[in-house]
């Protein structure tokens, strides 16, 4: 047992989100100034994985995104920082335009590196993403992508990211409710 | 049992930028306006900028990188990390770019240990139009910003003499604490 408390990277938090601190990409659009906005999926059944980093335990209950054209299937999930696949919804029909909350199995995430993943089978459905001006810069932003990955799969080969700057905004939170 | 603070290093970001960070001027640069998203820069040629980060936690460097410009052509590149006296800690030396618009890694021969604390990116490079990639801020901006420069700076010398900013941008540089991939 440490005689002084573990150094925290980060207040623990109720939701952890895409692009919030605790990733790298978080803290380039906020410094950036940069928005979110709508988009079609760049491409049918590829996934993108965003990492974030978190010190203290989270559990997870709820995965949401935000739908702005609505086709097809999507999936969420998990994973940790080599690949392997800690929770995932499976194949899910995209809702309506708005807030989708997917409910998965509750998982405890303990302190460390993960990506939140998404996987869409169609490229006519469209989310809220943020971008960035050069696709080749999400290597060093924490974005990575597998093509022909849906449902998600299990492990991960990851990519990084060549022809989309697709950043997708993915909420995880241990409320019950999102 | 530990006496001291214990950091879960597999939560730590895999890569540390000095420019879009909060561990780097990211914060303040969001203030201005001209430190927006970053695009190709033509560079004063062998002019190094310093640009201030600090790591909270001590940090496994295994490489270095950058953010070439849309031209490399007969291009070199130095990059390192400097102590806040300026004293050169690590630099890639005199390295020829490689791959327009895209990141450059350079790995460190013995990874090394940055201890929570402050330090300086540098980047500088032998060529001019369109080499360099970042942000390009106004002289004031880029000095409020705490940015130095110096001048005559290819390859990255041993011990740096800090000026006034005057460089022609803030490059896209960090740390990475991954030996490969990304």
């Amino acid at each position: 047992m440490p005689d002084f408390p573990n150094v925290n990277l980060q207040p623990v938090k109720h939701a952890v989100s895409s692009i919030g601190r605790g990733t790298i990409i978080g803290d380039y659009a906020l410094c950036t100034n940069t928005t979110s906005g709508a988009a079609v999926w760049p491409t049918a059944n590829k996934a993108l994985f965003v990492q974030f980093g978190i010190d203290f335990h989270f559990l997870v209950k709820q995965i949401g995104v935000q739908v702005t054209t609505q086709s097809g299937n999507l999936d969420v999930g998990i994973y940790n920082s080599v690949g392997v696949r800690l929770v995932s919804k499976g194949t899910t029909a995209v809702a309506a335009a708005g807030l989708q909350a997917l409910d998965v199995t509750d998982t405890w995430l303990p302190p460390g590196l993960y990506y939140m993943a998404m996987a869409v089978d169609n490229g006519t459905a469209a989310f809220q993403r943020f971008t960035v001006t050069t696709v080749e810069s999400l290597r060093v932003l924490g974005v990575r992508e597998m093509t022909s990955a849906f449902v998600l799969p299990d492990p991960v080969t990851f990519a990084n990211p060549t022809t989309s700057a697709y950043v997708p905004m993915i909420t995880l939170t241990g409320n019950a409710t999102l | 049992m530990a006496d001291f603070p214990v950091v879960n290093q597999a939560s730590l970001p895999t890569h540390i930028h000095a420019l879009y960070s909060f561990f780097g001027v990211g914060g303040e640069s969001r203030s201005y306006a001209a430190t927006a998203t970053p695009a190709a820069i033509t560079w004063v040629a062998n002019t190094a900028v310093y640009i201030p980060f600090q790591v909270p936690w001590p940090y496994p460097v295994y490489r270095v990188w950058w953010m070439n410009g849309s031209t490399i052509t007969s291009t070199n590149v130095d990059c390192g990390i400097y102590s806040p006296g300026g004293d050169l800690l690590y630099s890639t030396g005199s390295t020829a770019a490689s791959g327009a618009t895209s990141v450059q890694y350079v790995s460190v021969g013995t990874p090394f240990t940055l201890d929570a604390g402050r330090y300086y990116m540098a980047w500088t490079c032998s060529n001019t139009t369109s080499r360099g990639y970042g942000v390009a801020p106004t002289a004031v901006q880029g000095a409020l910003l705490g940015c130095l420069s110096q001048t005559s700076a290819l390859p990255l010398p041993a011990s740096a003499t800090f000026a006034t900013y005057g460089a022609p941008g803030v490059s896209l540089c960090g740390i990475t604490r991954t030996s490969s991939g990304f």
